[in-house]
């Protein structure tokens, strides 16, 4: 019968939720080893400034690391980094990795999700996509040897990275295949004052429009042919099409995934459908959705991390997102695709139903964005708090 | 005891911290973090530190 003191802790996925899910478990009191796997070489870092200042006309940005290494010491983690792992046996309780098979006693999923790319265009050069460091590099390689490009998406991520193209006065082109952007994320009043800033920023934007082919010369991308049957000349193409979540090496192991979304299925306390084993981020999907934001990311992780190490929490968490596009700070709060939409003042625009407020999006309006998210948050019922957490100091059990 | 620094001239008023330690951060109405109260016990070190560390733009420091 193994102690707290030697139970292993196992997290698949170094990135935001797989760090957050080490820091939960510790402050639930997990006594015994963690090991935390990544199949990138760098230490467990942060996204969102790859699509932000990653791509600005500054000097090469350095691994935006999350946590400092003496914070990694004192959490007492070990990180096996280029590390990829195939195959999951949730009976034998083993992860089958290219460093081999790692045992546990209990496993936290976080994977994260990979970029959607276009058939026939992968692998070309100066063809990205943007989810890694080692992409952003490459992403910002090809703005700084670029005229013309090419966005395709108009979601946050392609928004952002037409903002840096902009900001080193590239021509830039948007391509947005349904007929209004952001539909599934913003109602279409918000999408609109949105879309207006690319307009301010002299990005074309065109809807309803597809790539159907590339010609390319032995520099790469030359020019792209859209399904309006126009032709573009472009020196880089940067695909920014949403990303499916990681988890084919799930295959054939007994943690269930949702047929639509490929995201695991969770409960809310990020319990998989297999015994030992929790999922949080990108890869995670809690009522048959994925947030795919960062705060909700974090947050899962820290739960899933709290509930390995024996806590019974909850996730609960208001959404929120932000962004800066051509200098606007943009957030995205609560719900914000309810039908009742109403522009409140410039560029703050609210999200009710029942004619309560359940949501807003706000271009340069921090305060009232702030003041909405707190009485999101204060009708949100919470989980335990972090420093009860900490002081609950509570024991592993073996299920 | 440990104090809390915040550069506002860094603050993007994400507020994370205030998501994780409202009783020592909150975002104001010029949407920049506010900290109400700088210095941390001992006791309450913890939860700050992560508060801290979790700020998207680093724009805060624990000190001692």
């Amino acid at each position: 019968m193994s102690t707290p003191h030697d139970r292993h802790l196992l997290i698949v996925g170094a990135g935001l939720a797989g760090l957050r899910a080490v820091e939960g478990a510790r402050a639930a009191g997990w006594a015994g080893p963690i090991t935390i796997v990544g199949d990138e070489p760098h230490p467990p870092y942060d996204r969102p400034p790859l699509s932000k200042a990653a791509l600005s006309g500054e000097e090469q940005p350095a691994v935006p690391v999350l946590r400092s290494s003496e914070v990694i010491e004192e959490l007492r983690v070990q990180h096996l980094a280029g590390v990829r792992v195939h195959g999951l046996d949730t009976e034998r309780r083993t992860v089958a990795t290219s460093a081999g098979q790692l045992g546990y006693d209990a496993l936290v999923i976080a994977t994260g999700s990979t970029a959607t790319t276009l058939p026939g265009l992968t692998g070309l050069l100066g063809v990205h996509v943007l989810r890694r460091y080692d992409d952003a590099l490459g992403v910002r390689d090809s703005l700084a040897r670029s005229r013309r490009v090419m966005i395709v998406g108009a979601g946050f991520i392609g928004s952002e990275i037409a903002s840096a193209a902009r900001a080193r006065g590239i021509e830039v082109t948007v391509l947005e295949a349904s007929s209004r952007p952001l539909e599934r994320a913003v109602g279409p009043r918000a999408a609109g004052r949105l879309m207006e800033l690319h307009a301010q920023a002299g990005v074309r934007l065109l809807t309803r429009t597809t790539v159907s082919g590339v010609r390319t010369s032995d520099r790469g991308v030359d020019a792209v042919e859209l399904s309006t049957g126009e032709t573009l000349t472009a020196d880089a193409v940067i695909l920014g099409i949403g990303a499916r979540p990681a988890t084919a090496w799930l295959a054939g192991s007994n943690v269930a995934l949702d047929p639509r979304s490929g995201g695991v299925l969770c409960d809310h306390g990020l319990a998989t459908s297999a015994p030992g084993v929790w999922a949080a981020g990108d890869v995670a999907c809690v009522d048959g959705e994925r947030s795919e934001h960062w705060t909700a990311a974090g947050e899962q992780g820290r739960v899933a991390g709290a509930n390995a190490a024996g806590a019974t929490e909850l996730f609960t968490s208001v959404p929120f997102a932000w962004s800066t596009w051509h200098g606007h700070r943009i957030q995205v709060v609560g719900e914000t695709t309810a039908a009742d939409e109403e522009e409140h003042e410039a560029g703050f625009i609210v999200y009710r139903r029942g004619g309560s407020e359940v949501g807003a999006v706000g271009i340069d309006k921090p305060g009232p964005i702030a003041r909405l998210r707190r009485s999101l948050a204060a009708l949100t019922p919470s989980a335990a708090p972090a420093h009860t957490a900490v002081a609950g100091g509570v024991v592993p059990v073996r299920e | 005891m440990s104090a809390i620094e915040a550069d506002k001239t860094v603050c993007e008023g994400i507020g994370m911290c205030e998501a994780q330690a409202d009783d020592y951060f909150q975002v104001g109405d010029d949407g920049l973090v506010d900290v109400l109260t700088a210095e941390v016990p001992e006791s309450d070190r913890g939860y700050v530190r992560a508060a801290v560390d979790s700020c998207p733009v680093s724009a805060l420091r624990l000190k001692g």
